[in-house]
């Protein structure tokens, strides 16, 4: 392979797949025409020197194939949010679980065990997250989806129209940003339940000396079955955002499933046991489930809120039925 | 003003330049290479790196259009004026000229005050 032809297939890998052959059949041509004026002007071959220096006024190949608008970035316009939000979640998930293990474990050995023993894993799990978060919002942003529409984006409320599905009501879309970071959320809690990767263990039990009890073993096909709702539910508002009540269904029965899990982990009220009977691990095992009951109990009035919110909307759009019907609004 | 920052000021001055005298230019049918001729020989350098991007943008826009045909034992990349761009041509010069008056009025005003 000569110099014109490496530098061609440099710029050719960096071209989108679409365009390479047209683009680099027009460079090549190029080059050789400019090469063969510059040989008649000089009255000899071009030596590698001259030719190499043509080829730098021609340009790096990454510029070059920048100038046809070649991708030169991981996370473009249609992720990035998507990125910040996902970004901010892990960091503030590993930050209130570092927040209670720094407690726990600085009241057991103090303040020197709990900076190795929780801020540097915290910090090195961020980074890990953050990279596998860029690795799949990369893949997702080269995806021919309309994942985030910027080009049918309107100023106002940033939702797109109504739209009049029979049988459906006139309902607002949904919003693909929301959908898409719920999804994030809901995969990540099925990835952890089902132990697909032991995110659990990662996370926190292997740097708790406390373990979940029976009980919420026993209720994890209930669990995985609630997200599974949940992520059908974010699929369908992705699919066809229009379909908002399809989506409605899906998360009513997801917001239902969780407060019934609520209800029975609020009941039993123990979560997690201590791994042994010293008195740091009796206490982790006190303070989780304290934190726990809070985090539940934050989540059925969320559900519930949920659960009444989308039923007044229903009986609102039913014809012949409160304001916001269509007949009324006529 | 250092020479940095000139020359990112110059490149923007010139950039809409280019555009315009590269659709004048293509109202007579050129390929890449003779159309860099074509604009040196009349002042206007424009390198290799700028001319076939842009090129294939303006053609993508529906301002140019262009064929493959075979000259001097090479298949070259022919591109001309297309109706669209013809009436956008026409449209930009016009712009151009009142622009090009409005800037020397205000030059010319700023030279009598000083």
């Amino acid at each position: 392979m000569n110099r014109i032809d490496s530098y061609l297939d440099a710029i050719r890998r960096l071209l989108p797949r679409e365009t390479r052959d047209d683009v680099v059949a027009e460079l090549r041509d190029a080059l050789l025409t400019e090469i063969e004026s510059e040989e008649t002007e000089r009255g000899h071959r071009l030596t590698d020197a001259e030719t190499d220096s043509l080829l730098t006024r021609f340009g790096a190949p990454r510029v070059v194939a920048a100038r046809y608008g070649a991708r030169s970035y991981l996370i473009g316009p249609r992720m990035y949010p998507v990125f910040l939000f996902v970004a901010k979640a892990i960091a503030l998930l590993i930050g209130v679980i570092a927040v209670i293990r720094i407690g726990v474990v600085t009241y057991g050995a103090g303040p020197g065990a709990a900076w190795s023993g929780v801020v540097i894993p915290a910090l090195l799990m961020f980074l890990v997250l953050l990279a596998v978060v860029v690795i799949l919002l990369a893949r997702a942003e080269r995806l021919p989806l309309p994942m985030l529409p910027l080009e049918t984006w309107l100023p106002r409320g940033h939702v797109p129209n109504v739209s009049p599905l029979p049988g459906w009501g006139t309902r607002p879309a949904v919003p693909r940003r929301e959908a898409l970071s719920s999804l994030a959320w809901l995969t990540f809690w099925l990835v952890w339940w089902t132990g697909a990767l032991p995110l659990g263990d990662w996370i926190l039990w292997r740097w708790l000396p406390i373990v979940p009890t029976q009980m919420v073993a026993d209720l994890s096909p209930f669990v995985i079955a609630v997200l599974i709702a949940g992520l059908a539910g974010d699929a369908i508002a992705l699919a066809r955002p229009r379909l908002a009540r399809l989506h409605e269904a899906a998360q009513l029965v997801t917001a239902c499933g969780l407060l019934a899990l609520t209800a029975l982990a609020l009941r039993e009220g123990t979560l997690v046991v201590a791994t042994n009977t010293a008195a740091g691990a009796q206490k982790a095992a006190s303070v989780t489930n304290i934190v726990m009951v809070v985090a539940l109990a934050g989540l059925a009035l969320v559900s519930i809120a949920y659960v009444v919110e989308v039923v007044k909307g229903w009986i609102r759009a039913t014809p012949g039925r409160g304001a916001g019907s269509v007949s009324a609004r006529a | 003003m250092d020479s940095t920052q000139f020359d990112s000021l110059r490149l923007e001055l010139r950039r809409g330049c280019l555009i315009l005298a590269v659709l004048a230019q293509l109202r007579s049918e050129h390929y890449g290479y003779t159309l860099r001729k074509e604009l040196a020989g009349r002042g206007l350098e424009i390198d290799e790196g700028t001319l076939y991007p842009l090129l294939r943008r303006l053609e993508s826009q529906g301002l140019l259009t262009s064929e493959w045909r075979e000259e001097d034992r090479r298949n070259k990349r022919f591109y001309r004026l297309s109706a669209q761009g013809k009436s956008v041509l026409k449209g930009l010069l016009a712009e151009w000229q009142q622009i090009n008056g409005s800037v020397d009025r205000i030059v010319g005003a700023k030279r009598s005050v000083a």
